[in-house]
């Protein structure tokens, strides 16, 4: 009898070994590129990236490839690291408005996005298509203390393949939009002294009367959880800068779309910005901002913002910044190593160098080009993206 | 200037010696001016360049465009300058024609691009320009020099859009190339996140219900123009008759009843007489569908609008000869979420224009300076799979045609008005500057060295 | 051919445009200076370094770097001081939320590119004092500030300068009683009447003294208004009806707390009482038609207000109300005079005496030694309407020049 069990487990277990097959790239996947823009290290021109196991093994002028390894020959094309969406909301609603916000209350810093998450929806694939294979999650601007980002990988077989941060900060808000009529707070003095109020209340938290919120909070000011702070006008952007001096926090701005008048603010405590779509704006003037920015020190990221505004193109903000003078090289890290640098994903992501994950994105022209298209996109070594000719 | 050098001045002013020569100063002052000022009036000018992309026909490696009279005189590798013209020298530049928006919202403030959802052909959109917008200068630095602006999306019928140039002019009339260019229309429009069946049926049968009104009218007024002909006639008859011998008894012919014109349907009158297009904006395939239909049963002469879904029904399109502006070219330009973008696809333009559809390519962006991004406009459309020569062409020649101002302006041949740009670059490649614009042969914008 | 060579140089002259280096020594001539801590000084000389006043009178050698600027003949007297002014904050001044919000601090929604700031310069106003909005019936710290700056830090010169509460009708504001239907919304409740006004006054001030009683330290609402009823942070009460100041003056003599009173638009009837608490008043905005007030609030207007009340002896600034669209703080000072106030206390009510008020008469309010470079110049006596603000001088940099 147990040997009829033990035999019966034995083929159980054996039967999953069997199923992982079917559709999977190779395990070892040489790809031949044109020029390759590793972003750490320089452009390799005619040279090879080797994939083993879903990272990166090597990368390498000399175009010699171990036997028996599938090559994939894109000799006339440029290959990029996988575009980093460094805020968006994609995958969060099955309908074109997407629900972002728990508005009921102010604070609810004990929400994560990632369960709102759904991986197969439509957006993500759009998403996808443009070369971005890493986002930060978050929900929108209507709430002072949102919940908590998370940053996710737009395909991966498990979750952990998946999802590089359960919870990557949490969403603070100084925008209009967290004002409201009929539910605190109703005025810009107000909601400061809100958000004061929420991480003053940490000094007295108790740690014996458990309190998800408070936890968080604690976090926040004990322990260095990063705070995402949405800002666009120069006093939400003090207002944001004086709360982190205050409070001593982790700071990264979203939008801080008017900081390039107060640069030396946000520069001189190494506070990073993850800024708009650019076409959001079409004055010179406002186009020229994350020029200064980085001029001025501050380390950039692009985000989208999706599906709040568009679905396809992270990098138009880049061609865009680079048409209104910015340095090609900054634009390249603003999309890739730069957002993972400040999401805190740069062991894994950002740039083309060995062990780092296979996160490509092949194009058949430079990727700061308009005329430029995306050809293929490789997630953790699989290709999860091919475009078809028409 | 310090006060001091104001007293200098005063003093100097108030010197007798300069009091009783002041003819000759102010003259020799006026003289100093004149010669810091550019001034060159209408000795012709001429440009060498590098590459003239004349869009109507080959390129043209190291040519010369000669300008006068604001007109291109002669264009071409061997061309004869003549002894005082200003010469430019863009040896290693790019030449292209100004380029046009077709989908442009410059120099109308939002608030002031629709009406309700009614039926209005009578509207103008020029009664809504206001050329003191100063936003004009930078859409001009990013070589676009003629804009199509049109009413809004909200009204079933919105009324005529116009062609204008950015040459600087406060003067409206100075600005339009041609007004009534176009007949605006829009179909099947959400309001917010939803848009009821019942709602756009209803569009549809109001249009077709002006129609037919039209026809109609257009019957009646014929009908009252040959009545009024013939009373002409026979009172012209009566009177000479009247004046002369005796003859037979002759009735004073009655006067016809007053036909009563409506402005609206006169213009629309223009439309089914194919005297002016019908600019229709649709999105979805139902809609285009349904716009297509309504081509077939009056005849107008139809421009498709946005026709973001036309993709998945080339063909039709193609069957009925319509043209199309697509725009957006990339949802990046506009606001989201809206349920037309839904199935909005950037290869949208390529797909038209491979299957021999006229198509010309608009910003259709968030307010009027978004014009400035036709360039990128046009790049995204030829990643996209259009040909990049096409491209081109959408942002030039197509939409000046579909705009009934191609004898003008959209491509740079022998006799069309002098309004060029000059780069240091191809225009489809991002990192390329404008470094001149030309309208009508006057230097409107040159870069300066720092930007 | 002299002349030639002059026309030239003009010509050349033409578009060099003076820079505003910042020299470091600038000096003020005129005529007539009116230091608001004395007599006038006639022909005297201001020096100016490092945006503070470092001499001034008669007689006073001008270094030869200095930078002069010679005002001739002119008026030159304190950037005035606006003791009641329209904050340059974007959005609602009112948090509505709840009635009572000790903690709501204006100073932290500054906005240093606020529209407002371009005409508090022009209408020579250098040191203003903002609050919270009116809405509320505690509604929490105003601030004083200057308009220059380019972060709301650099704007502030003196935070916490004041509470604000309020007993006029304006708390009422939206405010409703359910009555047929359980309430919405936070704007269903008290007070919509003059009673509950003060009763939420006296429980305020009841819950604070038992606080303090309590030795507790925890509650950041409480805390401010125990500083407020120690006096350790001045309370400003804005009303406008007589027996509401009636009322105010029992409460503060109930709780032993120093008053200053705001707008006090019937303040006339009652000034022998307010000169007897030696309690100063900060005005209302000056208007022969009064726009915003209810028929109850706005129904005796008394154009002598200001008058009657300095001659009875009280402490009287002139404000702009917190009004953007109030007459320029100027031209209501020369209505105060055409009024019954007389003509020095008048000029002072724009000046030092604000300053006194809010607490900040260290640094602003007169033309005295080591206070800040805040100057006007004027083309003739301030009180006459047809004077102009010509220049107007913050920290010793000029900030406005009239066209």
């Amino acid at each position: 009898m147990k040997k009829i069990v033990l035999l019966s487990i034995l083929i159980l277990l054996s039967i999953p070994c069997c199923m992982v097959k079917a559709a999977d790239a190779p395990e070892n996947l040489a790809i031949r590129a044109g020029r390759i823009w590793t972003v750490t290290d320089g452009i390799i021109t005619d040279g090879v990236i080797i994939i083993k196991n879903g990272k990166i093994q090597a990368v390498r002028k000399k175009p010699d490839v171990p036997a028996e390894i599938e090559v994939l020959d894109f000799s006339d094309k440029d290959v990029m690291p996988g575009l980093i969406d460094a805020h968006c909301h994609i995958g969060l609603s099955l309908d074109i408005y997407s629900e972002i916000d728990e508005t009921v209350l102010a604070v609810t810093p004990d929400m994560q996005i990632i369960d709102a998450f759904n991986p197969l929806a439509d957006d993500v694939k759009k998403v996808l298509r443009s070369g971005v294979t890493t986002v930060l999650l978050a929900p929108g601007n209507k709430n002072p203390i949102g919940g908590q980002t998370a940053v996710v990988k737009l395909f991966g077989k498990k979750t952990k393949d998946r999802v590089l941060k359960r919870a990557a900060g949490v969403k603070f808000s100084l925008r209009d939009e967290a004002l409201m009529p009929d539910r605190r707070p109703t005025s810009r003095a107000g909601l400061l002294a809100l958000i004061r109020e929420e991480l003053n209340n940490v000094k007295a938290y108790k740690e014996d009367k458990p309190d998800l919120r408070m936890e968080v909070l604690k976090s926040v000011v004990d322990a260095n959880f990063p705070v995402y702070i949405s800002t666009y006008t120069v006093d939400e952007i003090t207002s944001a800068v004086a709360l982190v001096d205050e409070y001593n926090l982790n700071a990264v701005l979203i939008g801080a779309e008017q900081g390039d008048e107060i640069a030396d603010l946000i520069a001189g405590r190494n506070i990073p910005v993850i800024y708009s779509p650019l076409l959001l704006f079409s004055r010179d003037k406002d186009l020229k901002r994350v020029v200064n920015m980085a001029d001025g020190g501050i380390k950039v990221a692009f985000s989208s913002s999706a599906p709040e505004t568009s679905l396809s193109d992270l990098r138009t903000s880049a061609i865009t910044a680079v048409k209104y003078g910015l340095d090609k090289e900054v634009a390249l890290k603003s999309l890739t190593i730069n957002a993972a640098q400040i999401l805190g994903v740069s062991k894994r992501v950002g740039s083309i160098q060995r062990g780092k994950d296979a996160d490509l994105v092949i194009l058949n022209g430079d990727p700061l080009q308009p005329t430029s298209t995306v050809e293929m996109v490789i997630i953790n070594g699989d290709i999860v993206y091919q475009r078809q000719k028409i | 200037m310090n006060p001091v050098k104001i007293e200098v001045l005063i003093n100097f002013m108030e010197n007798p010696v300069v009091m009783g020569h002041k003819n000759i100063i102010l003259i020799s002052s006026m003289l100093l001016l004149f010669t810091f000022t550019s001034a060159f009036g209408d000795q012709g000018i001429a440009i060498r360049a590098g590459h003239i992309l004349t869009i109507s026909d080959n390129p043209i490696e190291n040519g010369i465009i000669l300008i006068k009279g604001g007109k291109i005189e002669a264009l071409g590798q061997n061309v004869v300058l003549p002894e005082d013209v200003r010469l430019i020298d863009a040896n290693d530049k790019f030449v292209i024609p100004g380029l046009i928006d077709a989908q442009s919202r410059l120099f109308v403030m939002d608030s002031e691009l629709d009406e309700s959802r009614t039926i209005a052909p009578e509207l103008n959109i020029l009664d809504a320009i206001d050329p003191f917008i100063k936003e004009y200068r930078e859409v001009l630095a990013q070589g676009v020099t003629a804009v199509c602006v049109a009413p809004g999306s909200h009204g079933l019928i919105g009324g005529r859009s116009a062609v204008l140039k950015l040459n600087g002019s406060k003067n409206i009339d100075r600005m339009v190339l041609k007004a009534d260019a176009t007949v605006k229309a829009a179909v099947g429009m959400s309001t917010g996140n939803t848009s009821s069946s019942l709602a756009r049926l209803e569009h549809y049968s109001s249009i077709r219900e002006a129609l037919i009104a039209t026809k109609v009218y257009m019957q009646t007024k014929e009908k009252a123009d040959r009545e009024m002909a013939e009373y002409n006639r026979k009172k012209a008859e009566y009177e000479k008759k009247d004046s002369g011998k005796e003859t037979e008894k002759k009735e004073k012919p009655k006067r016809p009843a007053r036909f009563r014109s409506s402005p609206a349907s006169d213009v629309l009158a223009q439309v089914l007489r194919k005297e002016i297009p019908l600019q229709v904006e649709a999105h979805r395939v139902t809609d285009i569908l349904n716009v297509l239909r309504l081509a077939d049963e009056f005849g107008f002469t139809l421009i498709l609008d946005k026709c973001t879904e036309g993709y998945l029904i080339a063909d039709e399109i193609a069957r009925r000869k319509a043209s199309v502006i697509v725009g957006p070219v990339s949802t990046s330009f506009v606001d989201m979420p809206r349920l037309e973008y839904r199935n909005h696809d950037m290869s949208n333009a390529s797909i038209l224009s491979k299957n021999g559809i006229k198509t010309a390519l608009g910003v259709s962006g968030r307010d009027g300076a978004s014009s400035k991004f036709i360039t990128l406009a046009a790049a995204m459309a030829a990643a996209n799979g259009m040909d990049k020569d096409a491209a081109l062409r959408a942002i030039t020649l197509t939409p000046a045609e579909m705009f009934g101002v191609a004898d003008r302006i959209g491509s740079l041949q022998v006799g069309k008005d002098a309004d060029l740009v000059i780069l240091n670059g191809h225009p489809l490649d991002t990192q390329t500057r404008v470094e001149m614009v030309l309208i009508e042969g006057k230097v409107v914008f040159e870069r300066k060295s720092q930007q | 051919m002299k002349a030639y060579v002059i026309l030239l140089s003009f010509l050349l002259l033409m578009p060099a445009s003076a820079k505003d280096e910042q020299p470091e020594i600038m000096a003020i001539k005129a005529g007539k200076i009116l230091t608001m801590s004395g007599s006038p000084i006639t022909d005297g000389v201001i020096l100016i370094k490092d945006g503070k006043i470092t001499d001034i009178g008669t007689g006073i050698e001008i270094p030869e770097k200095a930078s002069v600027i010679d005002a001739g003949k002119k008026v030159v007297m304190p950037g005035l001081v606006d003791a009641s002014a329209a904050p340059p904050v974007r959005g609602d001044l009112n948090e509505e939320y709840k009635e009572i919000t000790p903690t709501i601090r204006i100073s932290t929604a500054l906005d240093p590119q606020s529209k407002v700031l371009k005409r508090i310069v022009q209408t020579g106003i250098t040191t203003l004092y903002i609050s919270p909005g009116w809405r509320n019936v505690i509604a929490g710290l105003g601030a004083v500030i200057k308009p220059t700056g380019k972060t709301p830090k650099e704007m502030i010169i003196k935070e916490d300068a004041a509470l604000t509460l309020v007993m006029s009708e304006d708390s009422l504001y939206g405010n409703q009683i359910p009555r047929s239907q359980p309430p919405r919304n936070f704007y269903f409740r008290r007070p919509t009447t003059r009673m509950a006004i003060i009763w939420m006054l006296r429980k305020s001030f009841f819950d604070t003294q038992e606080y303090v009683k309590a030795g507790e330290k925890d509650d950041p609402d409480l805390e401010i208004l125990a500083s407020a009823l120690d006096d350790k942070i001045p309370v400003r009460l804005n009303v406008r009806r007589a027996i509401n100041i009636r009322t105010a003056l029992k409460l503060a003599e109930e709780y032993d707390f120093q008053l200053i009173l705001d707008e006090c638009t019937e303040g006339y009837k009652v000034a022998e009482e307010i000169a007897e608490k030696k309690i100063s008043v900060v005005l209302g905005p000056f208007y022969y038609y009064p726009r915003n007030l209810s028929q109850y609030e706005g129904r005796e207007v008394n154009w002598n207000n200001a008058g009657i009340l300095t001659k009875a002896g009280v402490k009287v600034a002139l404000t702009s109300g917190a009004q953007a669209q109030s007459i320029d703080l100027l031209t209501a000072t020369a209505f105060a005079v055409r009024h019954g106030m007389p003509k020095d206390e008048a000029l002072k009510a724009v000046t030092i005496t604000p300053a006194e008020i809010l607490g900040v008469a260290d640094k602003v309010g007169t033309l005295e030694k080591g206070k800040d470079a805040d100057i006007l110049i004027l083309s003739g006596d301030p009180l006459k309407v047809t004077t102009r603000i010509e220049k107007v001088i913050l920290n010793g940099k000029t900030v406005y020049k009239a066209e």
